[in-house]
């Protein structure tokens, strides 16, 4: 029972803040009708009360989950297993991502429909898988980090040189909502897993920077997106 | 009725696939005790829930009120506002 406490302490020192200054800016500058403003207040409470069982359900399962698996793929070694298996957990974390869910809504309601959010959904999840997986394969063979960011981040600065603008502002949010509570727990822990199976590599090397390499592959996605609808 | 049906739908596609990609890899690869694929299950249960009430919220809560707060501060004179407002609700 403590556990929960610990998480919805958690949660309150992360959210406190943001409801504090709504509150503020309700009273002096917004001035929102008291309806709307009760909304908030009851919509607050459900999104804490979530998100302290998202918390608790990652700690109690997901993060095993990425730590069993992540640990279970080198011992094959079979490059094929690593790399689909980056795929699969790639995608699908994403697709499950409470913040991915978030953004893609609020964009099909702002294209007014012109742009389905199950479509921006699958683009953001495969683009993070793709990157997911090479991020993956540098584990395995050592490649520095640095080459890749350069890569990654040298194409997409190529691509926003040519879509329209609004592709460029919507690929650059798709890039860091995918860095949330659910897929980067999972995906750190399973490149934990791989990196401490392997000999010769750290954690603190290896282990970490997936979710930071990964976090390109929607904004290449979306912006390839921006090319081929334009 | 309608949104949460909706939101419902959401979190369902959401986590089917990663719990049917555990089962999948449990199934062929790590032959895992059973106690612990049932913990892991447990927990994906109470995540799923957990993300079905924040997307209730974050629907009722933040979206409008985000965009009355946005509207509000753009519809003033000058920029500062705009400004130190984005700085500190990105805080």
């Amino acid at each position: 029972m403590s556990v929960v406490l610990q998480k919805l302490l958690e949660v309150f020192k992360s959210v406190g803040p943001l409801l504090l200054v709504v509150c503020a800016l309700q009273v002096t500058l917004v001035h929102a009708p008291t309806q709307l403003f009760l909304q908030f207040a009851v919509g607050s409470i459900l999104a804490i009360v979530g998100l302290t069982m998202l918390f608790l359900g990652v700690d109690l399962g997901l993060l095993s989950m990425g730590k069993y698996i992540g640990g279970a793929l080198p011992k094959r070694g079979s490059l094929v297993l690593i790399a689909s298996a980056a795929v699969a957990i790639g995608f699908a974390s994403t697709v499950s991502e409470p913040d991915v869910l978030v953004l893609s809504q609020q964009i099909e309601q702002a294209a007014h429909g012109s742009m389905a959010s199950h479509v921006v959904l699958y683009v953001i999840a495969l683009g993070l898988a793709f990157l997911a997986t090479l991020a993956m394969l540098r584990i395995v063979f050592g490649w520095p980090m640095k080459y890749l960011l350069v890569a990654g981040y040298g194409s997409a600065l190529m691509l926003a040189a040519w879509v329209p603008p609004r592709y460029v502002s919507l690929a650059f949010d798709a890039g860091s909502v995918t860095t949330g509570v659910l897929s980067a727990p999972v995906l750190i822990a399973m490149a934990m897993g791989v990196s401490s199976v392997l000999a010769k590599r750290t954690a603190i090397s290896d282990g970490f920077g997936l979710v930071g390499l990964a976090s390109i592959g929607p904004v290449i996605a979306l912006l390839l997106m921006g090319v081929l609808g334009s | 009725m309608h949104h949460i049906t909706i939101i419902a739908r959401d979190v369902v596609l959401a986590i089917v696939p990663l719990a049917l990609l555990f089962l999948l890899f449990q199934v062929f690869l790590l032959k895992l005790p059973l106690r612990e694929v049932a913990a892991v299950l447990k927990g994906t249960l109470i995540a799923s829930f957990g993300l079905f009430l924040f997307l209730l919220g974050v629907g009722l809560a933040f979206l409008p009120f985000g965009r009355a707060i946005g509207m509000a501060l753009a519809s003033l004179d000058r920029s500062w506002p705009l400004l130190t407002m984005g700085a500190l609700l990105g805080f």
